[in-house]
C-alpha cells in the first residue's frame, strides 16, 4: 500500500468522525509526504490546517493510521503551497513569459484607462492562445504556416487569409495566435478581433442609434481585422454590404484581414458573390481533423502542461476514441485529471475507460436503432416507411433509401450486410454504394448536408 | 469566564478582530470571535483562514474560560455604545454578558471547541521596523495593488529585501507605487541575511496589510515581522496578524521605471491636487480624463478637462518647469489624485519623456532635489 492509498483510507475513516464542513475545510489538498520514525508527515495547504491537524484532529488521524502502521505516535504537518495548485509549476513558466511581455513594460505602456480599454478592439483576445502551444500536424500545417507568415509580415503576404475547418480544430487558436504575436511585437498595433455574430449585433445596435458611420469608422482604424466564424454573416444582406466596404478599404490600405469559417467560401450559402470572390482572392487554408499521432501529441502536451503524469498507452486509448474534436479531447483529459485528483487515483487504462465510458459511448448511439432511422427518414421525406423497404426504384424513393442507409452506417455503425437486410433484404454492395454516394454528395451539395442535419436532429430529439 | 477590562481596550481588540472575519458558509464558526480569558490577559482571536489575528488585552481576570460569539453582533454593539470606564465581561451557559455604565447586553455564543487554532510564530522575528514608518510607507503603496483577482500576484504588495532596507511595491498594471524603508542596525534578526539570500522577495495580500496598518496607533511600539512556511506574521503591541503569502512571481516592475527624463516639473502638491479635483468634476464620465499641459518656457501649467455632458474646466497652477517643448499628458483623474494624495511633501516633482510613456511622481523635500525613497508612476491615457 503506498502513502497515497493509506491517506485515502485514513480520510475515509476520519470523514465518519467529523462534520462534512470541517472535513472539507481541513482535509482538502492534504497528502502524506512520508513516514519518519514514529511520526507521519502530512502536507497541508496552509498554516491553519497545520495547527488543526497537529493539535485537534491528530487523534483521529493516529487512530485511523494505526491499522496500517502501528508505530506511528505523532502527526507532523508541512505547509506546502504546491498542494494548492498542482499546475503552479508549469504555469509559473507561463506567467514568466507573459509577464516579461505583458506587465513588465508593455502592459503598462499599452494600458489606457481601464474603461477605455474594453471599448478598444482587444476584446476576446486570450493570451493563452499562442503559436508556441499550437500543435502542428499534417492536418493543419498549411494553415499554421500561413498564419505564421502573416504574423511576421502582416498585410503583405496573404491578404485576406481565410481559414476554414470544423468545430474544435483550432481555428480560433490560430487566429488569436496571430493577433497575440503581432501585439507582442508591437503593442501599439491596433487589432480588432471579433466574431461575425458580434460584428452583426454591433452593426444592428449602431444602426438603431443612427451611428452607422461611426460603426464603419471604428473598423477602419485598425491594422489587423480578424473575424471569426464569418459564415454567420451569410444571409444578412446589409451586414454583408457593410462588411464589403470595410473589407475593401482595409484591403486597399494593405491592412491584414483574417477570416475563419467552418466551410470554404464557395460552400457558404447566401454569401454575396462579390464577397465570395474576395474571400477566395487571398490565401485559403483548411484545418482538418487531426490524425491519431497529432491527437496523441496534443494530449501529451496538455498533460505536461497540467503537470499530470499519464501513460502513453492511456493517451493512445483516449486519442483513438475521440476523433472529431480537439475540444472534446481536452475535455476528456481534464475530466480524467479532475477525477483522479478528487479520488487520488492513478490514471490507469481501466480507470480511464471507466471514467470516459459515458463520453465515448454517449449521445450518438443511445436509444437509436434501425427503426428510428427509418421513421425519421420517411417522416422527413414524407413517404411511407414501408416504401423504403419495398422494391420500388422510383427516384423520390431511392434517395431517401440511400440516406437511410447512410445514416445507419454513420450513426449506428451497422454493417453493410445488416443494413441491406433491414431495408428489404438488399445486397450489401447496394448499401455500400449508397453510403459512398451520400458521403460524396454531402461534400458537394450542401442542401443535402442540411437535409441530413435536419433528419439527425429529428432523430435525436425524439429519444 | 469572568473579567473586567477598560472598555477602550476591550473595544479596540474586538474591532481589530472583527475586521478580518469573512463570510464562510461552509464553516460557520469562522464568523465568530473567540474570547479566551487566560491568567492575566484576555485573548481575542478571529480568522477567515486567510488572515488570522490574535490580540492580547490587559484585563483583570476573575475566572478563566472561553467562548465564541458572532463577530458582527459584538462589533456593532461595541461601536454603538458610548465608552464607559469599565466593561464587565462574563459568560454563563455560552452566553456572553457585557455590562458597562448602565448598558447591559447578553450575546448568544457558540461552543468554542471548533474554533480554528491560529498559528503562532515559531522562531525569532526576522526583522523589526518602526510601526509608524511602516504604516506611512505601506499606506503609500497599498492603493495601487490590483483589486481584480485575475492576476493573483498583483493583488498583493511586493516586499523586496535588501541587506539593510526593504522595498514595498504595488501595481495594478496601470499605475505603480514604490516605497523604500531603511532598517537600523539592530532591526534585522539573526536569520535575516540567510533568509533573504534564499527568498529575496515575498508577496503579501494587500488586504492583510490593510488590516495591519489599520491596527497601528500613534503610540504603537516597533513592529516585529516573522516569516514562516508560506505565511507571514506581523506583531505590533499585543496584536499578532498571520496571513498566507501569495504564491507567484511578481512582475519585474523595475524595468518600467524610466531612468532619465527629458522633462521635469516642480509643482506645489496641494494646488495641483486641488486643480485636478476641480477638473475631475468636468472629466468625461467614461474615460475620466484630465489633461496636464506643460510648457518648457512657462512657469504655469494648465489642467484641463471637458466632457460632452457636463462642460469644461481649465485651471492654471504655477510651477517650475524644465520641460522640453510643450506636452499634453492625459490621465485618469482617479489615478492622478491617488498619486498626489499618497505624498505628504509640499512640493512634488513630475518627470516624463513624452505624452505616452510612464510619468513618475516623486516627493521633493529639499529644493530641486526629488527624493528617492518613494515614487508613484501613472500611465497616461493614449488618445
Amino acid at each position: 500500500m503506498n502513502n497515497n492509498e493509506i491517506w485515502q483510507a485514513v480520510l475515509g475513516e476520519v470523514e465518519l468522525d467529523v462534520s462534512p464542513a470541517s472535513f472539507t475545510t481541513w482535509f482538502r489538498n492534504t497528502s502524506i509526504i512520508e513516514f519518519e520514525n514514529d511520526s507521519v508527515v502530512v502536507s497541508v495547504p496552509n498554516g491553519f490546517a497545520k495547527e488543526w491537524l497537529e493539535n485537534k484532529y491528530n487523534q483521529f488521524i493516529l487512530k485511523a493510521i494505526k491499522n496500517f502502521r502501528d508505530n506511528i505516535r505523532k502527526v507532523r504537518c508541512i505547509v506546502s503551497a504546491k498542494n494548492i495548485s498542482k499546475a503552479s509549476k508549469v504555469s509559473e513558466k507561463e506567467i514568466d513569459s507573459v509577464l516579461s511581455r505583458e506587465v513588465g513594460l508593455v502592459d503598462l505602456r499599452s494600458a489606457e484607462a481601464p474603461d477605455q480599454r474594453s471599448e478598444g478592439g482587444h476584446i476576446g483576445l486570450n493570451h493563452r492562445y499562442a503559436f508556441e502551444n499550437f500543435i502542428v500536424g499534417s492536418n493543419n500545417e498549411l494553415a499554421h504556416a500561413a498564419c505564421l507568415a502573416v504574423s511576421k509580415n502582416s498585410g503583405r503576404v496573404y491578404n485576406p487569409l481565410f481559414i476554414y475547418g470544423g468545430v474544435g480544430l483550432g481555428k480560433t487558436h490560430l487566429l488569436q495566435s496571430v493577433a497575440n504575436s503581432i501585439l507582442a511585437q508591437d503593442p501599439k498595433k491596433k487589432i480588432i478581433y471579433s466574431t461575425a455574430e458580434f460584428f452583426t449585433n454591433r452593426y444592428i445596435d449602431m444602426v438603431k442609434n443612427q451611428q452607422a458611420r461611426e460603426f464603419k469608422a471604428s473598423y477602419l482604424d485598425t491594422d489587423l481585422l480578424i473575424i471569426d466564424d464569418i459564415q454567420f454573416i451569410a444571409g444578412k444582406e446589409k451586414t454583408q454590404e457593410e462588411f464589403f466596404h470595410i473589407f475593401n478599404t482595409l484591403y486597399q490600405l494593405n491592412k491584414q484581414i483574417i477570416l475563419s469559417s467552418d466551410r470554404p467560401p464557395k460552400a457558404i450559402a447566401t454569401l454575396e458573390d462579390r464577397l465570395r470572390s474576395r474571400f477566395e482572392g487571398g490565401m485559403i487554408a483548411d484545418v482538418t481533423r487531426p490524425d491519431l499521432e497529432t491527437r496523441i501529441a496534443i494530449l501529451q502536451y496538455k498533460a505536461a502542461q497540467k503537470d499530470f503524469e499519464i501513460e502513453n498507452e492511456v493517451l493512445h486509448y483516449i486519442a483513438s476514441n475521440i476523433q472529431n474534436n480537439i475540444r472534446e479531447l481536452e475535455g476528456a483529459l481534464s475530466r480524467i485529471i479532475v477525477t483522479c485528483e478528487l479520488k487520488n487515483a492513478e490514471p490507469t487504462l481501466s480507470y480511464v475507460k471507466k471514467t470516459l465510458s459515458d463520453i465515448i459511448h454517449s449521445g450518438r448511439k443511445k436509444g437509436i436503432g434501425f427503426k428510428q432511422v427509418i421513421e425519421a427518414v420517411s417522416d422527413f421525406y414524407d413517404i411511407n416507411s414501408q416504401e423504403l423497404v419495398n422494391r420500388s426504384r422510383r427516384k423520390d424513393i431511392v434517395k431517401p433509401r440511400q440516406v437511410a442507409m447512410f445514416l445507419m452506417r454513420e450513426e449506428l455503425r451497422a454493417s453493410f450486410p445488416g443494413i441491406g437486410e433491414q431495408l428489404g433484404g438488399r445486397d450489401h454492395s447496394t448499401a455500400m454504394h449508397a453510403y459512398e454516394k451520400i458521403s460524396r454528395g454531402i461534400e458537394q451539395d450542401e442542401v443535402l448536408e442540411q437535409e441530413l442535419n435536419n433528419i439527425k436532429s429529428k432523430m435525436y430529439s425524439n429519444i | 469566564m469572568k473579567l473586567q477590562a477598560l472598555s477602550e481596550n476591550f473595544k479596540k481588540g474586538i474591532l481589530i478582530a472583527e475586521k478580518v472575519i469573512g463570510k464562510n458558509l461552509t464553516l460557520p464558526i469562522l464568523s465568530n470571535i473567540l474570547l479566551e480569558a487566560e491568567k492575566s490577559k484576555l485573548k481575542v482571536s478571529a480568522t477567515n483562514l486567510e488572515i488570522g489575528v490574535v490580540c492580547f488585552l490587559r484585563a483583570k481576570i476573575e475566572k478563566e474560560g472561553k467562548v465564541a460569539v458572532p463577530g458582527r453582533i459584538i462589533g456593532s454593539y461595541l461601536n454603538n455604545i458610548s465608552e464607559g470606564a469599565k466593561m464587565g465581561v462574563e459568560t454563563k451557559n455560552q452566553t456572553l454578558y457585557l455590562t458597562s455604565e448602565g448598558n447591559r447586553a447578553a450575546i448568544k455564543g457558540v461552543d468554542a471547541k471548533d474554533f480554528p487554532i491560529i498559528p503562532k510564530p515559531q522562531s525569532e522575528p526576522l526583522f523589526e521596523v518602526e510601526s509608524a514608518v511602516f504604516q506611512k510607507n505601506a499606506a503609500k503603496v497599498i492603493g495601487s495593488a490590483a483589486v481584480s483577482e485575475t492576476r493573483q500576484e498583483l493583488t498583493g504588495v511586493y516586499f523586496g529585501f535588501e541587506r539593510d532596507s526593504f522595498v514595498l511595491a504595488a501595481t495594478d498594471s496601470f499605475r505603480l507605487a514604490e516605497a523604500n524603508i531603511k532598517m537600523g542596525k539592530g532591526d534585522t534578526g539573526t536569520g535575516y541575511q540567510k533568509f533573504i539570500a534564499k527568498n529575496p522577495s515575498i508577496i503579501v495580500p494587500a488586504r492583510t496589510l490593510q488590516e495591519v496598518i489599520r491596527s497601528i496607533g500613534d503610540e504603537s511600539s516597533k513592529m516585529k515581522i516573522y516569516i514562516g512556511e508560506s505565511q507571514i506574521f506581523f506583531e505590533v503591541d499585543d496584536t499578532i496578524f498571520v496571513s498566507r503569502l501569495i504564491d507567484g512571481k511578481y512582475p519585474e516592475y523595475k524595468q518600467v521605471i524610466p531612468k532619465d527624463f527629458s522633462s521635469g516639473v516642480f509643482v506645489n502638491r496641494e494646488s495641483l491636487a486641488k486643480a485636478v479635483r476641480t477638473a475631475s468634476i468636468f472629466s468625461d464620465s467614461k474615460s475620466r480624463e484630465v489633461k496636464l499641459l506643460i510648457k518648457g518656457d512657462s512657469n504655469k501649467m494648465k489642467i484641463e478637462s471637458q466632457s460632452v455632458e457636463t462642460g469644461e474646466n481649465t485651471a492654471e497652477v504655477s510651477c517650475q518647469s524644465q520641460a522640453k517643448g510643450e506636452s499634453s499628458i492625459a490621465f485618469n483623474n482617479r489615478y492622478l489624485i491617488d498619486a498626489l494624495s499618497s505624498f505628504s511633501s509640499e512640493t512634488i516633482y513630475i518627470g516624463f519623456n513624452d505624452s505616452f510613456g510612464p510619468v513618475v511622481f516623486r516627493e521633493v523635500l529639499e529644493k530641486d532635489k526629488p527624493e528617492d525613497n518613494h515614487l508613484h508612476i501613472v500611465m497616461p491615457i493614449r488618445s
